[in-house]
């Protein structure tokens, strides 16, 4: 069906358009004490009702409205931990201070992973497998604190280059000077008895978990290097009991490199090094009626930052990758109006939200957003000292009503056309007769600075007009899809390059024994490209173990054998071998990639991919 | 009157002096941050942080002098030592455990090495500085230290490919260093400590694992093996005793006592012992990272108390190590979740009296005169 509607764009290039903001109005109130919150599903945006909304500490329960909000009042000042429950998602967890101003939780919540039987007495691994590889805990016979023999463990994975927003708390080495952790790879883990009472593990018991490296961050991790890990504990809503993990190669295919650590704790787990290079951004959030006192300011990889009254703060970032900014603002006793205006209004709230992923804060504006070295200074953000000359602008709105789904082909050697669809999500969280969402405001900006807005083709259908995707550079698109100036969702991925076989050609003769399969990618020279390559290798007319290797990897080379225990040859004969390349979420085929288009009410795919044409080889004994 | 004027404005502003100028402890107490590269120095009475020394990357471990008026830091990212001195509070030298690589373990050269001779460095952290050669943490991992019987050398543990370092205090100069041979899959020299003449030697496998760990003697002088025995599969620390050692055996929840020839001997705590500390009258601290808590275990009459590390609502998570207050009536704890502190906990009262911020994923902690 993507196909389709890609050829149908293909046929339409030429025009120009736009489309833009709203806005104007007064100013709302924010009660002190208060925390409101925003939770959404990770996988297709949609707002989340009927969530358990537990204040950790305190006897404090409510559960989200319709529109997937909910509002806390009359909170101890200090820090505010909450813990998220709705059945069939992984628990999710938020924190916001409570202080002279009303702060936002806004949380995404993940569909856990499947349900597995386990008998508590045995050794066993578990594992759940996605496009990264399969994540895996192993556990130790009689290690459970359990006598009950019927227990059920649930693994969901999350991978935070696509998913950061269902990380719960902030990744953050606090203290006297706090330090971004740059994350890597997580899974939360749930034992559940038979009373579905939540199961951990004995005085001085452990388990071992693997979790893939993301295949966008294999470039940096190689087998043998060393991760911190750590277990999120909500009491605390921290990330503790830090240990060191182990880059190896999966117990379970032998093959992907996971992330191997001990765990002590069955919650979210995961590994994310503190971050050394780092940098001092200044931003400034915006709103209706321009710059925004006391809005709150995540960035990852990055630390918490409160604008001052000129709506400015300075944030620390890691340096050199790409930063998902998210900036909230909270109106108590306020609604907007059709207008976009704050009116008071008893009881009501409004939550507006912004966010920014940049690649390199050269910005979507082709501006050099100002940035120091180093991490910011303590309590920068506290002081209104002069104006930055060129601060990171974030507008914030309120998160969009509708449900868009998007969809972006970066079209190896020229150019990047989005399809946007409005709709209703049914309970798979696909929409159910979309329609073409026009007026929408799209940028896309690759890691060198030059960017361009989209021009809307025909309804729904934009395009970046004289932007040339090059083979190997990451792209990053901005959806504001509702053209009222605030991001709504945003994604990245690397435009493949050239993919080419090196050991192969059609029609040559091989030994089975000594087959190796490599190629090439003219993408690869590029720093941090990361590809996904597919290879088959299936004898022609055969059926049997014998007859087929399989590869998914990103690796550029595999050794085709047949999967008997040990590897054997693969069989002798005629093969057909298929070699795919992608880059960034594309469902199609046999895979299904988790979504790499985030946002509030929004979910999709920026992808690229590539089929190089099937060969014929013959296997020789 | 106008003599007595001056004078009574002399005293005030004498009185004021006094007032404005806050009491000072009469020892500091140095904390590794290891995620900041740092030593944090600690003010007890001001309760907080009055400096921060930039040693190196990853700081972790720290043994004082035998004058006291140096502080050795052992840098597990940049494979070095750095020479704190306690006067000046700065570092006085640094100096490499082992060899800069010219080859990576694939065999290709690394031309930057040459390039910026790096061969002359003292530290790796010349270069690895955050923001600087990539990658950040580099080398054999430094992480156990202990002084020679004579205090004139430092012998180091690495955990990668197990090597042991002999470094001449000196020089500043590696004088002997040996791979240890491994035992079964235990091949990281973990932790190093000496009891009287011989060196004892935590010997683990690549974590995480669920083998066994061995606790190795070794003669000081000639480093021939003396004695060994298994334990549990991640020995944290080694604490050196009159005539034995205990080792904390971090994946569970026990501590296991060795000497030479002798059975071990376990103690059991909470989860996750890792740090320990003598306190006295045959009284070991033992700091339960995965527990959030202290135990008190008498070694002789094998009993051991349990306290949770809380102040009010507030729990301090990950105590790593503990330092003892020179009236012996304090341990310093480094609490070392992603919210760092220093933790005071009264060991007459049993309980937490003070805490000081410090830098998340902080390590090992000292008590130095003032």
């Amino acid at each position: 069906m993507k196909k389709i509607w890609m050829a149908a764009l293909l046929g339409l290039l030429a025009a120009c358009g736009g489309g833009n903001n709203g806005g104007g109005g007064n100013n709302g109130t924010s009660a002190p004490n208060t925390v409101t919150g925003l939770i959404t599903d990770i996988g297709s945006g949609a707002r989340l009702a009927g969530v358990t909304v537990r204040v950790v500490g305190s006897s404090q329960t409510t559960t989200t409205d319709s529109r997937g909000e909910f509002i806390l009042q009359n909170l101890p000042p200090g820090l505010v931990k909450v813990d998220l429950e709705k059945a069939g998602y992984a628990p999710g967890h938020g924190i916001a201070e409570s202080t002279s101003s009303a702060q936002a939780i806004v949380v995404a919540l993940k569909k856990e992973g499947a349900l597995q039987s386990y008998n508590p007495t045995q050794a066993r691994t578990l594992f759940q497998r996605t496009e990264a590889g399969p994540y895996a805990v192993i556990f130790q016979p009689n290690s459970l604190n359990t006598t009950d023999t019927n227990l059920r463990v649930v693994v969901t994975p999350l991978d935070p280059t696509k998913e950061d927003s269902a990380l719960p708390g902030d990744l953050i080495a606090g203290g006297a000077s706090p330090t971004p952790l740059g994350a890597v790879t997580f899974a939360e883990f749930s034992i559940l008895d038979s009373q579905n009472r939540r199961i951990n593990l004995k005085p001085g018991s452990n388990a071992i978990v693997e979790l893939p490296i993301p295949p966008e961050l294999r470039s940096r991790y190689k087998i043998g290097d060393k991760i911190h890990c750590y277990a999120y504990n909500p009491q605390t809503g921290r990330w503790e009991d830090f240990v060191e993990g182990t880059v190896e190669r999966s117990s379970v295919d032998g093959t992907t490199p996971v992330l191997r650590a001990s765990i002590r704790h069955f919650s979210w787990y995961g590994g994310a090094p503190a971050v050394q290079d780092q940098e001092c951004v200044d931003i400034e959030v915006r709103g209706r009626d321009g710059p925004l006192d006391g809005a709150v300011v995540t960035a990852r990889p990055g630390l918490r930052a409160v604008t001052n009254r000129l709506g400015q703060a300075s944030i620390t970032i890691q340096k050199g990758v790409p930063v998902n900014f998210v900036a909230t603002k909270t109106y108590t006793d306020t609604f907007v109006d059709s207008r976009g205006n704050l009116i008071p209004k008893p009881g009501a709230k409004v939550i507006d939200i912004g966010k920014v992923y940049e690649d390199d804060l050269i910005g979507l504006d082709g501006r050099n957003y100002s940035r120091r070295p180093g991490p910011c200074p303590a309590e920068s953000w506290q002081s209104v000292g002069p104006a930055a000359t060129n601060p990171l602008p974030i507008r914030v709105a309120p998160a969009p009503e509708g449900f868009y789904e998007a969809n972006a082909l970066l079209q190896q050697g020229g150019l990047a056309i989005v399809q946007l669809q409005k709709g209703i999500p049914n309970a798979d969280g696909d929409l159910d007769n979309p329609e073409p969402a026009s007026g929408a405001n799209i940028t896309i900006s690759d890691n060198a600075g030059k960017t361009a807005t989209l021009s809307e083709l025909a309804p729904g259908a934009y395009f970046a007009n004289n932007f040339d995707v090059e083979p190997g550079k990451r792209y990053t698109i901005n959806i504001d899809a509702d053209g009222n100036g605030s991001i709504d969702g945003s994604g990245s991925a690397f435009a493949l390059g050239n993919i080419a076989w090196a050991s192969l050609a059609q029609g040559g003769s091989y030994s089975a024994a000594s087959l190796t399969a490599s190629w090439t990618d003219s993408g690869s020279s590029q720093p941090g490209y990361n590809a996904l390559y597919q290879v088959s290798f299936q004898r022609n007319g055969g059926s049997g173990v014998s007859d087929l290797a399989f590869y998914l990897g990103s690796e550029r080379s595999f050794l085709p054998r047949a999967q008997t225990d040990p590897p054997t040859p693969l069989a002798p004969g005629t093969y057909t071998v298929m070699l795919n390349a992608f880059s960034g979420a594309f469902s199609g085929g046999d895979l299904d990639i988790t979504d790499n288009i985030t946002g509030i009410g929004m979910q999709g795919q920026i992808f690229s991919l590539q089929a190089v044409n099937p060969i014929t080889i013959t296997l020789t004994p | 009157m106008k003599t007595n004027g001056w004078a009574a404005l002399g005293f005030l502003s004498l009185m004021i002096a006094a007032c404005s100028s806050a009491p000072q402890a009469s020892h500091l107490v140095l904390v590794s941050q290891a995620g900041s590269s740092t030593v944090a120095v600690i003010d007890p009475v001001q309760g907080k942080t009055v400096k921060r020394i930039t040693v190196g990357g990853l700081p972790h471990r720290m043994v004082v002098g035998r004058d006291g008026d140096k502080v050795y830091v052992v840098l597990v990212g940049s494979q070095a030592v750095a020479e704190v001195d306690v006067r000046s509070l700065a570092v006085s030298r640094t100096f490499l455990t082992a060899p800069v690589p010219e080859r990576r373990n694939d065999g290709t050269t690394i031309q930057p090495h040459f390039d910026q001779d790096a061969f002359s460095k003292t530290s790796c952290f010349a270069c690895h500085d955050p923001g600087g050669a990539k990658p950040f943490i580099v080398g054999e991992r430094p992480v156990g230290i202990t002084f020679s019987s004579d205090f004139s050398k430092l012998f180091i543990s690495h955990i990668r490919q197990g090597r042991l370092s002999e470094i001449d205090l000196a020089s500043g100069m590696v004088v002997r260093a040996l791979n240890l041979p491994p035992s079964g899959s235990a091949n990281e020299a973990a932790d190093v400590a000496r009891v009287n003449s011989k060196l004892v030697v935590a010997m683990r496998p690549r974590q995480p694992s669920t083998e066994a760990s061995v606790v190795r003697w070794l003669d000081e002088q000639t480093w021939q093996t003396l004695a060994e025995a298994p334990t549990g599969s991640d020995p944290a620390f080694v604490l050196p005793l009159k005539e034995s050692a205990l080792v904390s055996n971090f994946e569970s929840n026990t501590l296991s006592l060795h000497a030479p020839g002798s059975n071990p001997k376990s103690f059991t705590v909470t989860p996750g012992p890792l740090g320990m500390l003598a306190v006295g009258n045959g009284k070991i601290l033992s700091l339960n990272y995965y527990s959030n808590a202290v135990s008190l275990v008498d070694l002789v009459s094998d009993q051991t108390q349990t306290y949770k590390l809380e102040l009010g609502s507030k729990v301090f998570v990950n105590p790593t190590h503990a330092a003892l207050s020179p009236d012996g009536k304090r341990a310093y704890i480094v609490s070392s979740g992603t919210e760092g502190h220093l933790v005071v906990f009264d060991l007459e009262r049993k309980q937490v009296t003070q805490a000081v911020p410090i830098d998340g994923l902080s390590f090992d902690v000292l008590v130095v005169r003032r």
